[in-house]
C-alpha cells in the first residue's frame, strides 16, 4: 500500500480539535447507540439442582428423535431476511437436517 | 484402575450418553427396579445447568429463537461440548461457531454473529479493569510526534463487524418487547461495534467501518497515522478529530506511547 | 504426606448469613443490611474485573465472608484441578475469607466439568482419596476447610461408611471442619428412608462450624416414592426449621447460612428467611458450644485403619 501518508499537521490539528472540543464529541455513528446497562449478570455457578430438574425427568424422552420439530417462536419472526423470507425455520427432521 | 475409578467412568459415559443404562453399582430399588427417574435426576441436572448458563450468556439467541428451542438447541451444543472448566463464565465460547454449522438455524444466518456479539460482552463484563488516560495526553506531544503515537487500549476493548444488522437486532432486544421496527430491517445492512468496560457497565457502541477499521488498526498496534489512513480508504469523510475525541471519551485508551521507527 | 501445622481455622460469626446473589448487590450495598456474614462461589469470582470483583470487594469490607466452593470435585478418583485450585487459592488470599467449604461430592472427569454435585461411594478407597484431596487442598490454601454432607438421589451397592462415619473418619484423618446442611440432611434421608432426627442426633456437631439451609422440591421416583430435589428455590420448610433446632440444641449458636440460587426472591424475603435464623440462634445463645476432645487430629500418616 502506498497511500500518501496524512501529513503531521493535519493529525496534530486533529489533536488540537478533539483537545478543544473533548468533551462533546462522540465516535462517529456512536453517538445515538451508546448504551450503558447498570445491571449485574447473575452468578452462574451454583450448589442447587438445576430449575426444572425434578419435574423435566420426561424431558429426555420429549428431546430425542423427532427434536427438531420444534419451531424457532422467538423473536426471529418479526425479521425478514434478504429477498423477503421471514426469518422463522420449517420443522426441521433432526435425522434429516435441511 | 481403581474400582471407584472404573464405577466413575461409568456413572460419567451414562451422564453424556443418554442411551445407556443406569450403571451397574448403584444400587436397583426394590424388586430389582433399575433408578431411572433418580439418576435422570443428575442427567437432567448436567444438561439443564448449562443450558441455564448458555441461556444467560446468549439472552438475545434466546429470545430470538424462543425459550423452547433454545433449550433444545443449548442441549445439544453442552452434550457435545462439556465444560473444560469448572468456572462458567468462561463456558460457550464455541456457542456461535457452532451456530454457524447448525443445519436446524440456518435460516436465521444472522444468529452466530448475534451470539459472538454476546460473548464479547460476557467477557468484557468480566474482564480485567484499567484506568484510562484523558485525552489531555496527547497535549505533551510535539506536531512532528503525533503520527506516530500508538495507544494502549482498555483490556476488555473487542471489536465485531458482521454482514447483518446485529447491533441493532441486539438492542432491539433490551426492552421487554422488541418494536417493529425489526419487521422492516434490512439484513443486507452491514454492522459493526466496540465493545468496552471502561467501569462497572458494558457498553455497546455501534460503529461506523471507519471507525471500525481506525480501531482494529489502533489495536493491532498501529500507529495514529497509520490507523487513520486505514480508515479512510475504507470511509473517505472519516472525522479525525470526533473519533480521536470519542475512543478517549469512552475510556478506551490506557496509554498512549510514541512509537519511534522512524 | 506430611501435615501442615498452622492452618488457618475457620471463624464465621455465629450469626445467620446468606448466599449473596448479584441481584442483591445493590440493596446491599445501599441499606447495609444488619446481616452476620456472606458467603459466595468462587467459581462466580474467577473473571479478571468487573462488576463481581467491584461488589464483592465493598461487601467483604463490612462483613465476614465465607467461600464455598463447587468446582474442585474432591470426591472424585482424581486429585483435584492444579489449575483451579490455584485460583481458589488466589481467592482465598485476595478475600481472606473466614471460611472455606466444599462439598462430599465430584463433578469432574477425563470427559470434563459436569456442572452438577455428583454422588460416590461411601467406600475405604473414596474415604482415603477424599481426605488425600483435602489434606492437599488445605495445605495449598493454608486454611482448614469444611466438608458439606450432600443431597443425593441414588445409592451404590457397595457402601463400606454410612455417611456419618465416612464424614468422622475424614473429619479424624485431616483435621477439616464439616459443613453441616440440615436441608441436605431432610432431603437425602427421605430419598434412602432414613430418620433425619437420628442423624441429626449422631452427626459430629463438635466438627461443625457451619450450618447450611434452604429449599427443596418434592417429586417421586420411579415406584412413586418420594424424592426430593435440593433446588434451592424456595423457602425451607418447617420440618428443616425442625432439625435445625434440634442441631442448634445440640451444636449451640453457630453460622447459620440461607441458600436460594434459583427463583431468587427480594432482598427482603431472603432477609427474613435469615432472620428466621437469627432468632433460633439467640434462643440458644446462652448455651455454651459443645467442644470436644474426641477429634484429634492425627493426620493421614497416622490414620487408625
Amino acid at each position: 500500500m502506498s497511500k500518501s501518508t496524512i501529513s503531521a499537521a493535519i493529525l496534530a490539528g486533529a489533536v488540537a480539535t478533539a483537545l478543544t472540543g473533548a468533551a462533546d464529541i462522540k465516535p462517529a455513528g456512536a453517538a445515538d447507540n451508546e448504551k450503558c446497562y447498570g445491571i449485574s449478570l447473575k452468578g452462574k455457578n451454583d450448589c442447587a439442582a438445576g430449575k426444572g430438574t425434578s419435574c423435566a425427568g420426561t424431558s429426555t424422552i420429549d428431546y430425542q428423535g423427532n427434536a427438531w420439530t420444534y419451531v424457532p417462536k422467538g423473536t426471529c419472526e418479526k425479521m425478514e431476511l434478504p429477498g423477503g423470507r421471514k426469518g422463522s425455520l420449517k420443522a426441521l427432521d433432526r435425522d434429516n437436517p435441511a | 484402575m481403581s474400582e471407584w475409578s472404573k464405577l466413575q467412568s461409568s456413572v460419567s459415559n451414562a451422564l453424556e450418553d443418554l442411551n445407556l443404562e443406569v450403571p451397574s453399582g448403584i444400587k436397583r430399588l426394590k424388586n430389582g427396579v433399575v433408578p431411572k427417574k433418580r439418576f435422570s435426576v443428575y442427567r437432567n441436572n448436567v444438561t439443564l445447568s448449562l443450558i441455564s448458563v448458555l441461556a444467560s450468556t446468549y439472552p438475545v439467541v434466546e429470545e430470538i429463537v424462543g425459550d423452547e428451542f433454545f433449550a433444545t438447541m443449548a442441549r445439544e451444543f453442552a452434550l457435545s461440548h462439556l465444560p473444560q472448566s469448572p468456572v462458567m463464565i468462561n463456558y460457550g465460547e464455541e456457542f456461535p461457531d457452532f451456530l454457524k454449522t447448525f443445519a436446524p438455524v440456518k435460516e436465521l444466518p444472522y444468529l452466530s454473529d448475534v451470539a459472538r456479539l454476546e460473548w464479547h460482552r460476557n467477557t468484557a463484563y468480566h474482564g480485567a479493569n484499567a484506568s484510562p488516560v484523558t485525552i489531555e495526553a496527547l497535549g505533551e506531544y510535539k506536531e512532528e510526534d503525533v503520527p506516530n503515537l500508538s495507544f494502549e487500549l482498555h483490556p476488555t476493548f473487542a471489536l465485531i463487524k458482521s454482514d447483518y444488522p446485529i447491533v441493532t437486532i441486539w438492542q432491539a432486544h433490551q426492552q421487554d418487547n422488541p418494536p417493529e421496527f425489526l419487521k422492516g430491517l434490512t439484513m443486507e445492512q452491514g454492522e459493526a461495534a466496540l465493545i468496552i468496560r471502561p467501569e462497572l457497565d458494558v457498553l455497546i457502541n455501534q460503529v461506523s467501518i471507519g471507525t471500525y477499521e481506525f480501531l482494529q488498526s489502533l489495536n493491532k498496534g498501529l500507529s495514529f497515522s497509520l490507523s487513520v489512513e486505514q480508515a479512510i480508504a475504507i470511509e473517505p469523510s472519516f472525522d479525525i478529530p470526533a473519533n480521536l475525541a470519542g475512543l478517549f471519551n469512552l475510556g478506551a485508551v490506557t496509554g498512549v506511547n510514541l512509537t519511534t521507527t522512524s | 504426606m506430611k501435615k501442615t501445622p498452622n492452618l488457618k481455622e475457620t471463624n464465621l460469626p455465629a450469626r445467620a448469613g446468606v448466599g449473596l446473589k448479584a441481584e442483591h448487590y445493590q440493596d446491599i450495598c445501599e441499606t447495609s443490611p444488619g446481616i452476620g456474614w456472606f458467603e459466595v462461589h468462587p467459581e462466580n469470582y474467577m473473571g479478571a474485573g468487573g462488576a463481581p470483583h467491584h461488589y464483592l470487594t465493598k461487601i467483604r469490607e463490612n462483613y465476614p465472608l465465607s467461600l464455598h466452593g463447587v468446582g474442585l470435585s474432591i470426591g472424585g478418583s482424581e486429585p483435584p484441578s492444579k489449575e483451579h485450585l490455584a485460583r481458589v487459592k488466589g481467592l482465598v488470599g485476595r478475600y481472606q475469607p473466614e471460611s472455606f467449604s466444599e462439598h462430599l461430592a465430584w463433578s469432574s472427569h477425563e470427559a470434563g466439568f459436569f456442572n452438577d454435585l455428583l454422588p460416590l461411594p461411601l467406600t475405604e478407597e473414596t474415604c482415603q482419596t477424599v481426605s488425600e484431596h483435602i489434606d492437599h487442598i488445605q495445605t495449598t490454601i493454608g486454611q482448614k476447610m469444611l466438608l458439606e454432607n450432600p443431597s443425593t438421589y441414588v445409592a451404590f451397592d457397595r457402601q463400606d461408611f454410612t455417611e456419618i462415619e465416612f464424614l468422622k473418619e475424614v473429619v479424624k484423618r485431616t483435621g477439616c471442619g464439616l459443613l453441616l446442611d440440615v436441608n441436605n440432611v431432610f432431603v437425602s434421608c427421605t430419598n434412602h428412608e432414613h430418620d433425619p432426627q437420628d442423624y441429626i442426633k449422631n452427626f459430629p456437631m463438635e466438627a461443625v462450624g457451619e450450618i447450611h439451609l434452604g429449599g427443596h422440591a418434592p417429586d417421586e421416583d420411579d415406584l412413586g416414592n418420594p424424592l426430593l430435589i435440593d433446588a434451592h428455590d424456595r423457602e425451607v420448610i418447617d420440618d428443616v426449621w425442625d432439625l435445625y433446632d434440634q442441631a442448634i440444641s445440640q451444636k449451640g449458636p453457630v453460622a447459620t447460612l440461607i441458600e436460594w440460587d434459583n427463583d431468587v426472591p427480594t432482598w427482603e424475603v431472603l432477609f427474613s428467611e435469615a432472620k428466621r435464623a437469627e432468632a433460633v440462634l439467640e434462643k440458644y445463645k446462652n448455651q455454651t458450644t459443645k467442644t470436644s476432645s474426641e477429634t484429634k487430629y492425627l493426620g493421614l500418616k497416622e490414620r487408625v485403619a
